[in-house]
């Protein structure tokens, strides 16, 4: 099947360890290449080394490639001193906030993350935090229980998928994003006994494939309409609140 | 293109059973579209190696395309060179694996008995390379042991880099593709040791073979004589199937 496809997951830049080439262009040319639609992406730049020019990389990836992008905002807590950081970011309009606590090496259950969620709840904007350790989906799980807007693990792999099923069955507002799965019959076992509306399409392009991460999805036995729900309409309707 | 999958499991999986007896793991072969598997013990590599073997035994078969790696363990020198010796002298069992520890990598001196018993049997020695710690334990041994193919099963995990540079410097090592995916790492290990010691291999029933067939298939420097090459024609002469 050819479903739309909207990848919530992508990031460009360079990498402190050797990776693919992973420019704004290369990441365009893939998402051409595999029929991606849209992809919300961030800059490698504010993962590792400093938000701000980070963030404005992505914010210019996004003005320059058109509707194609949804530019992605990082805030780390690390050098978080004042909440006008998280207001001018959301007069920025950035579609989707990205924490990376394993990289940035910081715990889930930590103070100025905390209040950086506080500040970002009063405007109900869509948060994505990787959850790749057992554990932090719990801890996430524990503070975000009340926010106000979706919450989307990202990372989510074998040896914390049972973990992040407990998780999303405790909050509704929690999704899943789908580019570390990598064992047949997750997906069909997240739709069952969650729903398929909780399961968003990610990728990790350029540095991972995207061919393979769609590949997963297709090969599953979720249905057309549930993996055109996975690839695109539960990402427009959740996170972008697009009809 | 038919394929050799050179490393999955028999076991069941939170998700699945597909690979739990030789019914399922038939059908699975006929849903990937696998001439033929390589399984390892699920139960021999991460508890019992002796009750894993034994039952691995009841389901290879070579005439349903489906071969045994006999499990071995640093921690029992005495009783996995015994289970070399039940096992290794059948056609249905093509290699050994050494179970992998918990939390650690392998070392050269607690493995050397075993890989020296190994060199009777003129049939390669596996290792799980979850990491870089792992791919320098499988180097150690390829260099102390250069009689031994030596196969290094997920490639390193994300450190699949090491795992090439170790391929290269040492030609009886030979990587099994599964692991990461990231987008460029089959046209990277093409360019440093071509696609003769390259094995298609998923982790099956813990990752879906589409994800790597996808990896394969979309890696621009491959002709199709190398694919063909990497999804079987390289495990057919290295373990002698269906030559």
């Amino acid at each position: 099947m050819s479903a739309k496809i909207i990848d919530v997951n992508t990031i460009f830049g360079a990498y402190p360890s050797e990776h693919a080439d992973s420019n704004a262009d290369t990441l365009i040319k893939e998402m051409a290449a595999h029929n991606v639609e849209r992809s919300f992406t961030l800059s490698t730049w504010g993962i590792f080394y400093r938000e701000a020019p980070g963030n404005e990389h992505s914010l210019r990836a996004q003005q320059h490639f058109g509707g194609k992008i949804h530019a992605v905002a990082t805030i780390s807590p690390h050098t978080f001193f004042s909440d006008a950081t998280v207001d001018l970011l959301v007069e920025q309009q950035f579609a989707l906030f990205r924490f990376f606590p394993e990289i940035q090496e910081w715990p889930i259950d930590y103070a100025p993350f905390e209040q950086i969620l506080r500040v970002l709840a009063e405007h109900r904007r869509p948060i994505m935090v990787t959850t790749s350790r057992p554990g932090q989906a719990t801890a996430l799980g524990r503070l975000a229980a009340n926010y106000s807007a979706p919450v989307i693990l990202e990372g989510v792999g074998a040896r914390n998928i049972a973990e992040a099923l407990c998780v999303l069955q405790a909050n509704d507002n929690f999704y899943i994003e789908t580019h570390d799965f990598k064992m047949p019959g997750a997906l069909e076992t997240f739709r069952d006994r969650l729903g398929i509306e909780r399961i968003l399409f990610g990728s990790g392009s350029p540095a991972l494939s995207l061919g393979a991460a769609i590949a997963y999805v297709n090969s599953s036995s979720l249905s057309d309409d549930e993996k055109a729900a996975v690839f695109a309409l539960n990402t427009q309707q959740y996170i972008l609140g697009e009809e | 293109m038919p394929k050799i999958d050179c490393h999955t499991y028999v076991g069941p999986t939170a998700f699945s059973d597909d690979m739990s007896s030789r019914e399922q793991i038939v059908a699975s072969m006929s849903r990937f579209d696998l001439e033929a598997v390589l399984v390892v013990s699920s139960l021999g590599a991460e508890c019992d190696m002796i009750i894993g073997n034994k039952q691995l035994k009841n389901i290879v078969s070579a005439a349903s395309g489906i071969y045994g790696y006999v499990t071995v363990n640093a921690e029992y020198p005495k009783q996995s060179i015994e289970q070399q010796r039940t096992y290794l002298t059948s056609p249905d069992f093509i290699g050994a694996v050494f179970a992998p520890p918990v939390g650690r990598a392998l070392s050269l001196d607690e493995v050397f008995e075993v890989s020296n018993a190994q060199r009777r049997y003129t049939k390669p020695l596996a290792f799980h390379a979850r990491n870089l710690a792992d791919v320098n334990a499988a180097r150690a041994v390829a260099e102390a042991f250069p009689s031994i193919p030596i196969i290094m099963l997920g490639m390193g995990g994300d450190a699949w880099r090491y795992a090439v540079e170790a391929a290269k410097q040492f030609v009886n090592i030979h990587l099994d593709i599964s692991g990461s995916v990231d987008s460029d790492k089959i046209s990277y290990a093409f360019s440093l040791i071509a696609a003769r010691r390259l094995l298609f291999g998923s982790g099956l029933p813990y990752a879906e073979p589409t994800l790597y067939q996808t990896l394969v298939d979309e890696s621009k420097v491959l002709t199709t004589s190398d694919r063909r090459r990497i999804f079987r024609q390289n495990a057919s002469m290295l373990f002698h199937i269906n030559e």
